[in-house]
């Protein structure tokens, strides 16, 4: 008590990169004095994290200090829980608080949730104005507070409450506010069944959901959280496909969601078990004439035929606006978006099967909607999935299609290269994934401890194009993840994507750096309760 | 389609409101959870052996079952929903410890594992009631 006091007063007179660095050799010293006990940690990690706040002030860091930075964070961390009793681990702090507050509202008010933050560093992304994603990206990437409230005996209302925060600066990720929260979903769930005590294995189990839903397409979105998924990354099925996911530049409300009602029956069957969930929303859709709307200015300035630099007669550079064609993800509506763009309703449909003698989850999925204001130009989507999950590995993947309607002609973005402004008319999307996993160390009481080993294989093309899209792409990923105390895990992982049709790109995108292959690493924790 | 259409003809947040005031009605009327003695829980390879437990077990007694096979193709909200409705029984029963990974090896305040449907484990399960 009496060490943490002065530690306490030592420390708070200290801050920013100072107190980082006294802060380290402190955590050595007790490591090597054999102190490090969890009455210090919570201590130390509160100044260490206040040290690592105040280092977004100090400019002079540069790329290579904070790379050593977050391996010091990691291995920090990875010291601290390693060296703690479980009884001192925050999740479980964090999971008896949400059971106690379970049990003193009588089961009524049930909370969970989940944390993750992310250093990330991209090579051969194209620069833009305002924002080089090849610079690093740290950020607190979600965290999220799920409430389940039982009203009555059949009635839940769900919300999840998420959260982010950017460490990094607003030239590397053009984010304009460091801070941003969401209520990602927030619904009623009415378990008609349980009220007329229907029987899973004759009349089947039947819900009733309403308000703003996760979207039940294809697998990804309805299993969105990094927890229960093996990477941090998000599949491209979940990102230019179904808009689960957007890019690092602006991670913001991870979820496809939307407001709707959905009808979810299902039955045990003798050899397994069929669900089929229908949904009414108000869909994707975008106002103007083209659906995929994301655009960015490339960092090089425009020149004239001659080679000289082009200006605008007020003596302005002229950058080149592009659309990146990354797909339906400025389609999705905002979190707090009672109405879309039209009055026309969308209509989803998955159905899975389970069988019961092994842990296999086979689905398909349907989309159709209309996208433009008038309501005049459809959306059809459909996918497949499938997952595995065993004992000690798993493999998984999913494949989609969409048809967009969507007339032809010049985009009214000025100053652009014209291929690339140019939409095609109706156009295809498709995307796919394939995952593998394998915990190749198991061990703790219950094996519930392990390493793992992850492997995905990734392809995208969103097309509406006349010359080139970067998202005509293939992608592999490699990862590593350890959950090395309960409920807490430090994952790797590396990507390398291949621009599929890099050869006809256009001169403003390589001369912005775009390259053929562009490389992602990525070291993560991941913590829930 | 053509019914579904229907609902155009209202304001879609109107529907969403009135269908919240219905259900709102409907869900606090009816026989209470709290009133459940005994949820059985298992996974779909055990279904038939679940079956004949609940058929002996006493008919006074409230059970119900969940088959938490179920959670491979729920959302990521629906371990916990589960839980909360699990936790409202005076008992959970686990048919064996593979439900119990799926649940996340959530601890019920009075839980017991059973492997079985004989005399010794019908016993078990009257017993810790």
């Amino acid at each position: 008590m009496v060490f943490n006091n002065i530690l306490r007063n030592v420390t708070s007179h200290l801050n920013g990169v100072k107190s980082y660095w006294l802060l380290l050799n402190i955590e050595l010293y007790l490591k090597s004095a054999s102190l490090y006990s969890w009455q210090v940690w919570p201590v130390l990690e509160m100044n260490y994290v206040k040290g690592w706040l105040n280092m977004k002030l100090f400019t002079y860091f540069n790329r290579h200090s904070q790379i050593l930075h977050v391996f010091r964070v990691l291995f920090f961390y990875i010291g601290a829980f390693s060296s703690v009793s479980v009884s001192a681990n925050p999740m479980d702090t964090l999971g008896a608080w949400s059971g106690s507050l379970s049990d003193r509202t009588d089961g009524a008010i049930n909370l969970s949730g989940y944390i993750n933050a992310h250093y990330m560093k991209h090579d051969g992304l194209p620069r833009f104005r305002g924002k080089d994603l090849n610079e690093p990206i740290i950020q607190v990437r979600e965290a999220s507070i799920f409430a389940d409230i039982l009203l009555g005996d059949y009635v839940v209302f769900s919300t999840e409450l998420e959260m982010s925060y950017d460490f990094s600066d607003e030239d590397t990720t053009g984010r304009d506010e460091s801070f941003k929260s969401s209520l990602n979903y927030y619904y009623f769930d009415f378990d008609i069944a349980s009220v007329f005590e229907w029987e899973v294995d004759e009349q089947g189990g039947l819900n009733l959901r309403f308000g703003r839903i996760l979207v039940p397409f294809l697998q990804t979105n309805e299993n969105k959280p990094n927890f229960k998924q093996n990477l941090m990354s998000q599949p491209f099925t979940a990102w230019q496909f179904a808009p689960v996911n957007n890019v690092a530049s602006s991670f913001d409300q991870f979820g496809w969601t939307d407001m709707g009602l959905m009808i979810n029956w299902f039955r045990e069957m003798d050899a397994g078990t069929i669900s089929v969930k229908a949904s009414a929303i108000n869909g994707l859709g975008v106002d103007g004439e083209i659906l995929d709307t994301t655009q960015v200015q490339l960092d090089w300035q425009m020149r004239m035929p001659n080679g000289m630099l082009m200006v605008t007669p007020d003596g302005d550079a002229v950058y080149p606006t592009v659309r990146t064609r990354d797909g339906l993800f400025n389609a999705r509506s905002e979190w707090d978006d009672m109405d879309d763009v039209n009055g026309s309703l969308a209509y989803t449909l998955q159905v899975s099967y389970s069988p019961f003698s092994i842990p296999l989850n086979v689905g398909v999925s349907w989309y159709r909607g209309a996208w433009n204001s008038d309501a005049t130009k459809g959306l059809k989507m459909w996918g497949l999935h499938a997952s595995y999950d065993g004992a000690r590995w798993g493999i998984k993947g999913e494949h989609g299609g969409a048809s967009v309607e969507q007339n032809a002609g010049t985009n009214t973005i000025m100053m652009g290269p014209a291929p690339i402004n140019t939409s095609t008319g109706d156009y295809n999307m498709s995307a796919s994934f394939i995952e593998a996993d394998v915990d190749v160390l198991q061990y703790g009481a219950g094996d519930v401890r392990y390493v793992k080993l992850i492997y995905r294989y990734d392809t995208v093309n969103t097309n509406d194009e006349a010359i080139f899209t970067p998202f005509d792409r293939s992608r592999h990923t490699f990862g590593v993840e350890w959950e090395f105390t309960h409920n807490i895990r430090l994952r790797f992982e590396h990507q390398r994507h291949t621009l599929e049709n890099y050869d006809a790109s256009p001169m403003p995108f390589r001369n912005a750096g775009g390259e053929e292959n562009v490389t992602m690493n990525m070291f993560s924790i991941i913590a829930y309760f | 389609m053509k019914y579904l259409s229907y609902l155009k003809a209202f304001s879609f947040t109107g529907t969403i409101s009135a269908v919240i005031i219905s259900i709102l009605l409907l869900g606090s009327t009816g026989v209470h959870a709290a009133d459940i003695n005994v949820y059985l829980v298992y996974v779909g390879a055990d279904k038939k052996i679940v079956k004949i437990i609940r058929s002996s077990l006493p008919k006074d007694l409230a059970v119900r079952k969940y088959n938490a096979s179920m959670l491979l193709m729920a959302d990521y909200s629906g371990k916990q929903k589960v839980i909360a409705k699990l936790s409202k029984a005076k008992l959970v029963v686990f048919m064996g410890d593979s439900p119990k990974k799926l649940l996340g090896q959530h601890q019920f305040k009075k839980q017991i594992t059973i492997s079985g449907a004989g005399e010794a484990e019908l016993k078990q399960i009257l017993g810790a009631l």
